[in-house]
């Protein structure tokens, strides 16, 4: 049973990841393959403060998610200028260099070994010691994360976005500052992001650099893409599907150094079939009340 | 010292320069980033140890069939993915991720069925170290040298001259137009991919002899060579062999004073830089700059 626990506390830090890329993915149509490396910076950034200083995790979260936020305008001010392709490429790149900052920058992140005895999380005298305690606290942040991607797409901001993915030309021509837009997506995706990993250290107790590889970002990939794109719900049936996958490899017992490759193996597999037969995913977006009226209106026989 | 470094940076860049160019070449005509070209890269790689060591078939023998398998795994992927993906008119980025899926799936087979730890293959003339001027360079750099100028002498007089290289110039120029004057661009595209997965080929037998085949060199090749064909210019032959030079000789005067395994971060900091500051690169023409 406390292994459940464990899976709807992995299938809750999912949901956010899964929900900050579908901001990118399905919403601002940016294409970034380095989604891992915030969750690592939020990961690490508790991990190395908690530890190595005794902060408080709240502040630690703070100083998390802030400097996701400026490596994510870091990475995507350049990038969004140019071509969109070019965005895919420098996440791709950053991605492969953070990871090797994570293993080799050893006197900072202590490389492979990782970083353990994160204290587990703790206020007002309670600490968070079973997974099944750690539960409320995870997918309270999931919920806050869905609630705030849900007010984002559903404001201003948001309806630029999507006006924007219709119709570049047209929402510039409309005044919009279309590419201040995307950064500030891209920023607030970042920390969302990091605020999944912030949540992964004090659960685990531990952070190690294997956690954020480009197939953990592929992974996600998977997950916002067979969930669905441009759809929130969407992205939580792909967490669920994402964590509960390996569950069902484990039925065959094959030794990790192949399993592991195998996974990989089956979630590029899955992307690429997704990807071309089904690339709008399981739970597709909402049409907008706009396009529902017009193909009502079809339905119905009116003649333009 | 210096001179050595940048003898050095030239030699790798020289490999760079053959993956380049394939995947400078599928971008000019296709106009996608044929990211799975890491993975025909690595499978030749791999293809080639697997001939030369267990099977101990001979070595000039392995680099034909090492071409011929590297050929037809291009163009299965363009058959089976990026066809498909046309059809249905997929945006770019769409291909972008799905040629990446494909590598990732690629490089995790091969990782599940051969293992994770480097294999190289060894032959034996290229052992000796040869020294003139000073500088110290072993035969089988000199081979990777002179292999990539004639290679890229060839390129140009093929594409310049032969009915299949003007067909291909033609799509890569305009792919409208050329379907209006009755050029078969699916053929055109067969010929693309057969091209760039015959100039992986030699890339990948010259890594494994040189430094080892592992899983990941397919990712951080295609790293290493989408770097070189922005930093040359996109769409530009002559311009990814240059960015690949380039980055070559960068990265061999960057690691000269940091560990070796920070290679990639002096990689991706030119990439940034150039993203930056000229994101047409050295050759290339003047990019639409998105909004």
């Amino acid at each position: 049973m406390a292994y459940i626990a464990h899976l709807l506390n992995m299938t809750a830090i999912y949901v956010i990841l899964g929900i900050s890329l579908n901001l990118l993915f399905g919403y601002a149509e940016l294409f970034s393959v380095c989604h891992a490396i915030f969750y690592g910076i939020g990961a690490y950034a508790v991990a190395l403060l908690t530890v190595k200083f005794g902060t408080n995790f709240f502040l630690a979260v703070i100083a998390g998610v802030v400097l996701a936020g400026i490596m994510g305008a870091i990475i995507s001010i350049p990038s969004i200028r140019v071509k969109a392709e070019y965005l895919m490429l420098v996440t791709f790149g950053f991605q492969m260099v953070v990871y090797t900052v994570f293993v080799l920058w050893v006197s900072l992140t202590r490389g492979p070994s990782g970083i353990p005895g994160i204290p587990r999380l703790s206020f007002f005298g309670y600490t968070f010691f079973s997974r099944y305690s750690f539960l409320p606290f995870s997918w309270s942040f999931a919920a806050l994360c869905f609630f705030v991607a849900w007010r984002v797409i559903n404001s201003p901001f948001g309806r630029v976005l999507r006006a924007n993915r219709e119709d570049e030309l047209a929402t510039q021509a409309l005044g919009k500052n279309v590419r201040r837009f995307k950064v500030q997506v891209f920023v607030l995706s970042s920390a969302m992001a990091a605020l999944g990993g912030c949540l992964l250290a004090p659960y685990i107790t531990f952070v190690g650099p294997e956690y954020f590889t480009l197939h953990t970002s592929i992974t996600l990939i998977l997950l916002v893409i067979l969930g669905g794109l441009g759809n929130l719900w969407g992205s939580v049936v792909g967490a669920v599907i994402v964590v509960l996958l390996p569950e069902i490899l484990r039925f065959v017992a094959l030794p990790a150094a192949v399993a592991n490759p195998l996974r990989m193996v089956l979630y590029s597999g899955l992307l690429v079939l997704c990807l071309m037969f089904r690339p709008q995913g399981i739970i597709p977006e909402r049409p907008t009340r706009e396009e529902s009226l017009e193909s009502s209106n079809i339905s119905s026989g009116v003649r333009e | 010292m210096l001179m050595q470094l940048i003898l050095n940076g030239i030699v790798n860049g020289c490999i760079y320069a053959l993956m380049a160019a394939g995947f400078a070449l599928v971008y000019a005509v296709t106009r996608v980033f044929h990211l799975a070209h890491g993975l025909v890269y690595l499978a030749a790689a791999y293809f080639a140890y697997y001939l030369s060591v267990p099977l101990k078939v001979n070595f000039a023998l392995t680099v034909v069939l090492t071409i011929l398998a590297a050929v037809s795994l291009g163009i299965t992927i363009e058959i089976v993915i990026y066809r498909h993906l046309r059809r249905r008119s997929a945006s770019g980025h769409i291909v972008m991720i799905t040629s990446l899926a494909v590598l990732i799936l690629g490089a995790n087979l091969v990782a599940a069925f051969a293992g994770t730890l480097e294999k190289r293959f060894e032959i034996a003339q290229f052992q000796e170290t040869l020294v003139f001027a000073g500088l110290t360079i072993t035969p089988l750099h000199l081979f990777d040298i002179v292999l990539a100028i004639v290679t890229f002498f060839s390129i140009g007089i093929f594409l310049r001259y032969s009915g299949i290289g003007k067909r291909i110039r033609a799509v890569a120029n305009n792919p409208s137009m050329a379907e209006l004057v009755g050029i078969d661009s699916s053929k055109v595209y067969l010929w693309t991919f057969a091209l760039s997965s015959a100039l992986a080929a030699p890339a990948g037998i010259l890594v494994g002899i040189d430094l080892g085949c592992t899983p990941e060199m397919g990712m951080s090749g295609i790293l290493i060579v989408f770097v070189a064909v922005i930093v040359g210019g996109v769409g530009s032959l002559p311009g990814a062999a240059i960015g690949a030079i380039f980055i070559g000789i960068v990265e061999s005067i960057g690691v000269w004073r940091i560990q070796s395994g920070w290679a990639p971060a002096i990689t991706f900091f030119v990439l940034l830089v150039f993203v930056t500051f000229r994101p047409r690169g050295f050759l290339g023409r003047r990019l639409e700059t998105e909004i």
